[in-house]
């Protein structure tokens, strides 16, 4: 059917840019066969706008900034020269490190907070938050990006590139840190701290998760386990290691052959490696906003290794049910509610 | 969205602009900061950064309103001079913006699959939509949500009609293509 289409003749018909023969072309053709007719349709779908989803624009707001410009003469706003943004700016050195933290959530209810225009005072700190199913990345003064995976919360120092560059996390994060060794770059969460130069990393640290970890890609990165009982030697982490936060609040380091479990994540990929079930269910919740449950509990300790790569749920769900010799049984009322069981023994 | 300015009114705004009219550079400027806008974030990402480079395209405009000789469609000198603005300032950071307008959050890379269920189809395709190659992207949007011609869209963006074209059969065909391959995998 899709042979000797011409895209771009539709194209055209649809956008309205056709000649008077064009347009008496297209019409022939769709009258010619129904499946062409049908086609066209469908391509009509594609024109209809959604509701405009970006909050309203100030105009009056915008029109005033632009007025008081008008009236300046042309010259440089008044900003205060920095110059050791300079070399921060050539080149950004970006070190990847995937960071695992055991961060015990601050707060526990993560909730869709309010834009940062609310946010005034000069002492607060500027807060993000993504829900479940959600991921959003947020960028800093410094061209830093973080991109943070769903169900997480970042805090940023309201004196964030002053005198340090300070941030808060509690979930799970990926940072690509510009350099700028003026201002080493701290990650708190309660148990660890995470000071970098210049890097990029991924930070994860669920409360309701016992483990944390971080995962250094590139450059390097030190990690300070802080505990109420004792002060755990620091750890200086290099490209390709990784850093375990065991219960008792010491560091597990180690070396991976690859550290896509840890940060394939911030690239679309879901990585599992003899991840046990309850913790892939866990995390696909998260990542899809899907309820999902085991009706055994013992199944939560099979483990799956499987690598996902921006994959509808419901595929994601039935390859790792096949695979596991599972079923997949939604509920018939809330579709976001899934359940793992035992799949019947072949008949 | 697009303001209904025949070529002639749009030619006879300028002219006014060019001569130090205000009150015609207030004008266009209100008629066309929204769209101009919510293209500008395709680029930038974000909505005060879109903002602030919408913004400096009309400072700039009336920096240099002597000589401000839009080539026919207005519109279509304004949608390329915002995204030429928008490419210049992703590029680049800009220093010393201030922190309460540099840290912001923008929702990037929807989810194949938000919703199990797809019921919405409209948000289903503003998704797919998303999933476009940039300039692809772009020209699309211009077309269907801010109503360039494929002359202006090609004015604007630097490229020859005849890639409009192409480009605009490309998208339709890629957004059917998987519009397809998404209701065929439900269940």
């Amino acid at each position: 059917m899709h042979e000797g289409i011409d895209w771009d003749l539709l194209a055209k018909y649809i956008a309205g840019a056709c000649s008077e023969a064009e347009r008496a072309a297209v019409e022939a053709w769709a009258a010619a066969d129904p499946m062409h007719r049908q086609l066209l349709e469908e391509l009509k779908l594609t024109w209809q706008v959604m509701e405009q989803t970006l909050p309203p624009v100030s105009v009056e707001a915008a029109w005033q900034r632009v007025r008081a410009q008008m009236e300046r003469p042309a010259d440089r706003p008044a900003i205060p020269a920095r110059r050791h943004r300079a070399r921060a700016w050539g080149v950004r050195v970006l070190a990847v490190l995937a960071v695992t933290l055991g961060v015990a959530l601050l707060y526990h209810e993560l909730g869709w907070l309010p834009r940062p225009e609310s946010v005034h005072e000069s002492e607060a700190p500027r807060v993000f938050v993504t829900q479940r199913g959600q991921r959003a990345t947020v960028q800093l003064v410094d061209g830093t990006r973080i991109l943070l995976a769903p169900e997480s919360r970042l805090e940023v120092a309201a004196d964030y590139g002053r005198t340090g560059r300070h941030v808060r996390l509690a979930g799970e994060a990926y940072f690509e840190v510009a350099s700028d060794s003026l201002h080493p770059f701290v990650v708190q969460v309660p148990r660890l701290r995470v000071q970098v130069l210049g890097t990029a990393f991924g930070v994860r640290a669920y409360t309701e998760e016992t483990r944390a970890y971080v995962a250094v890609r590139h450059g390097r990165v030190q990690v300070q386990p802080e505990s109420a009982h004792a002060r755990a030697a620091a750890a200086l982490l290099a490209a390709g290691q990784v850093a375990r936060l065991k219960e008792a609040g010491q560091l597990e380091i180690r070396r991976p052959a690859s550290l896509d479990a840890y940060v394939g994540w911030a690239e679309g990929r879901l990585v599992f490696e003899r991840t046990p079930l309850r913790e892939v269910a866990r995390t696909l919740a998260r990542w899809y906003d899907l309820e999902i449950q085991l009706e055994d509990p013992a199944l939560g300790a099979r483990q799956l290794t499987a690598t996902f790569e921006e994959a509808p749920a419901y595929q994601v769900l039935q390859i790792i049910a096949a695979t596991m010799n599972l079923e997949v049984v939604r509920d018939a009322e809330n579709p976001r509610r899934i359940r793992w069981r035992e799949a019947p023994p072949p008949s | 969205m697009r303001p209904g300015a025949s070529i002639s009114e749009q030619q006879e705004l300028a002219a006014r602009v060019r001569q130090g009219d205000a009150v015609a550079f207030e004008r266009l400027f209100r008629a066309y900061y929204t769209p101009l806008v919510h293209f500008a974030v395709h680029i930038v990402g974000t909505l005060p950064e879109a903002e602030e480079v919408v913004q400096r395209v009309f400072v700039n405009i009336w920096r240099n309103r002597a000589a401000w000789a839009p080539h026919v469609s207005v519109a279509a000198y304004l949608y390329g001079a915002v995204r030429n603005e928008a490419v210049k300032y992703s590029q680049r950071r800009p220093p010393a913006v201030p922190l309460e307008e540099a840290a912001e959050m923008v929702c990037d890379r929807p989810h194949p699959d938000q919703q199990l269920v797809g019921n919405d189809l409209t948000e289903l395709i503003e998704r797919l939509i998303q999933e476009l190659p940039e300039q692809r992207r772009l020209i699309f949007t211009l077309s269907r949500d801010h109503g360039l011609t494929y002359a202006e869209i090609a004015q604007s963006l630097g490229i020859s009609i005849k890639t409009v074209e192409t480009q605009m059969g490309r998208a339709l065909r890629q957004l059917r293509e998987r519009l397809q391959a998404w209701l065929n995998v439900a269940p």
